[in-house]
């Protein structure tokens, strides 16, 4: 993807924004499937958490874990509408919870600087 | 969803993403896709919208059927990729250095071979450069383009090292280049001195057909030349393998230079370089003061080429005893 232009600073800061958010939607998927969902749910369920994700981002990605192994599917044809519920797997559990850590880390480390560079 | 089209347009929109994908994955993409706009659908109606719009936001939020697909079946959204791009241009770059002044020097020998007007060189050597540019940038692409939508495609090519760094500010692909062009450039010369032999381009008011130099210095002028020019573009192999031009190799690269120019200028000074009555011809076709210009043009240009030879090979060693320190 191309840079913003810096002639438009709100423009800017959606593009860094974007960076930033990059890859936290997988943790947070992750992490709100290990109770099984559908696809709408899970972007409902996330809005609701304040994870901000497109639903042509979330539903590629959600297959993309499947075929990785952190996800299983199962088809739910109890009610008049079928729908594909995923659940977290162990492998996609660990990997969520570790990656939550790191994230931890590096959230108290831009702490850290941020409180050095006031002082 | 409605019923009101016999086809709705969640179906086409359905329909418009997985007939991208793989077969395998058609149906149950299908499926959940469809479960997935009706989801929304149902939620959009509830907050106050026609069922009818509530689709078309519905699917205008999953934006371009195309995008979607790819990213379903995760296909990149581009025809080269970072990982790929550089080694693109790396190679294009060298491609057309390397081919079109081959063919650009082909199409003119020919077509100077079959006395077109210069008019007619021009014209076909700019559309024969055009084609090979447009074919070379295509098919280069094509691979390319397969190569980073295949598994370890990348790996094609080898790593970036450090080494690299050193070749680049090295000067050494500027000495490579130079070694391709002398070759090339004697290849050619090589070529046109036997084609102009065999095909005798210059044809007498009597109707016969001669070649440009007087065959008579295939006794000893013209295989001389030609075995001094070889030896010295071998000088400049070995100095290049060597890495470095001692001011032995530049006295011979003189010597050579000295060896090849000063019997060529006796040879346009005694008038005996071009075939027997070709000057006559030029003089009466055009005008008598004619050949003499050409005469002194060329004897300028070997004076010239020799001066250049020179300085460029003392410079070379004298950059190369520089650089021993």
């Amino acid at each position: 993807m191309s840079p913003a232009s810096t002639d438009d600073p709100a423009a800017l800061e959606a593009a860094h924004l974007q960076e930033l958010r990059r890859g936290t939607v997988v943790v947070a998927a992750l992490l709100a499937l290990r109770e099984p969902g559908y696809g709408y749910a899970l972007l409902e369920h996330l809005a609701h958490a304040g994870i901000e994700v497109d639903a042509n981002t979330l539903y590629p990605l959600l297959r993309r874990l499947e075929s990785q192994g952190l996800l299983s599917s199962e088809w739910n044809t109890d009610e008049s509408r079928p729908r594909k519920f995923y659940l977290t797997s162990a492998a996609g559990e660990a990997l969520a919870l570790s990656l939550l850590g790191d994230a931890r880390r590096t959230v108290d480390a831009l702490e850290r600087l941020s409180e050095g560079g006031a002082s | 969803m409605t019923d009101s089209h016999i086809v709705t347009l969640s179906d086409r929109y359905v329909l418009a993403v997985t007939r991208r994908l793989p077969e395998r994955n058609r149906t149950d993409v299908a499926g959940e896709l469809r479960a997935l706009i009706a989801d929304d659908v149902d939620a959009r109606t509830a907050s106050g919208v026609t069922t009818e719009q509530a689709e078309r936001d519905a699917i205008e939020s999953l934006g371009d059927p195309a995008r979607l697909a790819a990213s379903y079946a995760n296909r990149p959204l581009h025809l080269i990729g970072p990982r790929l791009y550089v080694q693109w241009v790396n190679l294009l770059r060298l491609l057309l250095l390397i081919v079109l002044p081959f063919v650009a020097g082909g199409v003119i020998l020919a077509k100077l071979i079959d006395d077109a007007p210069v008019g007619e060189i021009a014209v076909q050597t700019l559309g024969v450069l055009i084609g090979t540019v447009v074919h070379l940038c295509f098919w280069v692409t094509v691979v390319f383009a397969v190569l980073d939508r295949v598994d370890g495609g990348a790996s094609a090519f080898e790593e970036w090292t450090a080494d690299d760094l050193v070749e680049e500010f090295d000067d050494r692909w500027k000495q490579r280049w130079a070694l391709i062009t002398s070759s090339s450039w004697l290849a050619i010369g090589i070529v046109a001195l036997i084609s102009q032999h065999l095909l005798e381009p210059i044809v007498t008011p009597a109707g016969e057909r001669a070649p440009v130099f007087d065959p008579q210095l295939w006794s000893w002028w013209l295989p001389y030349a030609i075995v001094v020019a070889v030896v010295d573009v071998v000088l400049g192999v070995l100095a290049y393998r060597r890495r470095r031009w001692t001011m032995v190799d530049a006295s011979l690269a003189i010597v050579l230079a000295i060896a090849l120019a000063v019997p060529f200028i006796v040879l346009v000074a005694r008038e005996q370089l071009f075939t027997p009555g070709l000057i006559e011809l030029v003089a009466t076709a055009t005008d008598a003061s004619i050949p003499r210009i050409v005469g002194s043009v060329l004897i300028a240009v070997a004076i010239g080429a020799v001066l250049w030879r020179s300085i460029d090979v003392v410079l070379l060693a004298a950059r190369d005893r520089r650089s021993e320190g």
